[in-house]
């Protein structure tokens, strides 16, 4: 612990890189678990099955194996490698987007179909309900599961030191051999993990509280 | 590399596969055992033992599998001078949190018991133990069991981090022939097939549990 100082910027240095890598991770999964929701909503098979797949596949097999297939088979693939960090965000896109359409799907369902009806009755589009009426409420109702998914993927992210990815836990394993020092290392870096992801836990209890709270008031 | 070659790598295949199995069997047992007095401590009235339960599953909820993996394996023979087999290290990692979502699995089994049950069972004249074991135990299950099969499927995915510490799971045995051979591609496919092979059916059993569940939830008339 007396060499604190040293080996905490490289760890926190790996936070950064870990918060950022996690974010885009989001990014590229409420985008692509948008469109896979919309796809398993689809009326024909054609567009709901290959979405199926997909997601039953992602979200049944290892990360690991996933961010290892993504990193040394992929590149055979498309003939030209992918660099770490650029696999790693892909693999967590991937990942989290079949996570993310079960979210948007239970929660796209759980608008009541008196809602869209109503919509159509004011003279919207198939589209415009989509856009003015559904997802706003989708997005309410989802809110808690997508920050569980958030620190899901936060956690997950640790999984990127096996390809060499320098977020914060392969910076810890690098530290530690460089120091031998690894008990104190590794609980450092298990700290700042657990004070991350408390707060977004901390956040998330908040949220579900506001929620019930406007539910409550509702009955 | 002719078919054949391939073939050589598959046994290896197979014992990753019972390491595999036998570590996420392993941990489910213990997980789904030790997850009882902690869900019970969860719900205690004294509000020490909540707080310490609340502590601890907020502490292995917050930790990566990874990092705890590698502070109880590297780190822990520091603190007690005991080098645990990386076998039990793994299935140690995996309890923890196995019991930890166990616990809250238990608690929102409970939950889902309306209060009413347990207080028209007593008034009945049965026993606080009786009450339990009859109308609160079984409502209980029903909502639990569903989860049980999810977080199982938790558990195999998980059990990938032996990788990261060379146990032979189904995961580092794939790697280590795509090493060996230098086809990752065949290799890791067919490793990540297995592994849909072992999780699909669980997800379909929880799915099928799941829509039976919210079935015998629907309210019938109002």
């Amino acid at each position: 612990m007396i060499q604190l100082p040293k080996y905490l910027p490289p760890l926190l240095d790996g936070l950064w890189l870990t918060l950022e890598i996690t974010a885009a991770g989001l990014f590229i999964g409420a985008l692509l678990g948008m469109l896979l929701a919309l796809l398993k909503a689809s009326r024909s098979l054609a567009l709901r099955l290959p979405a199926n797949i997909f997601i039953d596949f992602f979200r049944t097999t290892p990360f690991l194996i996933q961010v290892l297939w993504i990193y040394f088979v992929l590149p055979y693939l498309i003939g030209r490698d992918i660099e770490a960090t650029a696999a790693g965000i892909l693999a967590l896109g991937l990942n989290a987007s079949a996570f993310m359409a079960e979210i948007f799907r239970t929660g796209i369902a759980a608008v009541g179909p008196g809602q869209r009806d109503a919509g159509r009755m004011l003279g919207l589009s198939r589209a415009q309900i989509f856009r003015y009426v559904v997802l706003p409420q989708a997005v309410r109702i989802t809110l808690p599961a997508m920050i569980a998914t958030a620190i899901q993927v936060l956690k997950s992210t640790s999984y990127l030191a096996a390809i060499g990815v320098l977020e914060l836990t392969y910076r810890a394993t690098i530290v530690t051999q460089n120091s031998g020092r690894y008990l104190e290392v590794f609980s450092v870096a298990g700290a700042i993990y657990i004070v991350v992801i408390v707060a977004l836990i901390l956040l998330l209890e908040l949220v579900e509280k506001h929620l019930a709270r406007g539910r409550a008031s509702l009955a | 590399m002719t078919w054949d070659e391939l073939a050589v790598q598959l046994p290896k295949l197979w014992d990753g596969v019972l390491i595999t199995l036998l570590l996420a069997g392993a941990s489910f047992l213990l997980g789904a055992i030790l997850g009882v007095p902690l869900s019970l401590a969860r719900i205690s009235s004294r509000r020490w033992l909540v707080g310490a339960a609340g502590g601890f599953i907020a502490l292995v909820m917050a930790t990566p599998v990874v990092i705890m993996l590698l502070w109880l394996y590297y780190g822990l023979p520091i603190l007690t001078g005991v080098l645990l087999p990386d076998l039990l290290v793994l299935i140690l990692v995996l309890t923890l949190n196995q019991m930890v979502i166990m616990a809250e699995n238990y608690r929102s089994g409970l939950r889902a018991v309306p209060s009413g049950q347990r207080d028209g069972a007593i008034m009945l004249g049965l026993s606080r133990w009786q009450a339990l074991r009859h109308v609160v135990l079984p409502q209980m299950l029903r909502a639990v069991v569903p989860l049980l099969a999810s977080s199982s499927i938790v558990l195999v995915k998980d059990s990938a981090i032996a990788t990261f510490i060379g146990t032979n799971d189904l995961l580092n045995a794939a790697r280590s022939a795509a090493i060996a051979t230098f086809r990752p591609l065949e290799l890791l496919s067919i490793a990540a097939l297995l592994y849909f092979m072992l999780t699909y059916p669980i997800a379909l059993l929880a799915a099928r549990l799941e829509y039976g569940m919210a079935r015998l939830q629907k309210p019938r008339l109002r």
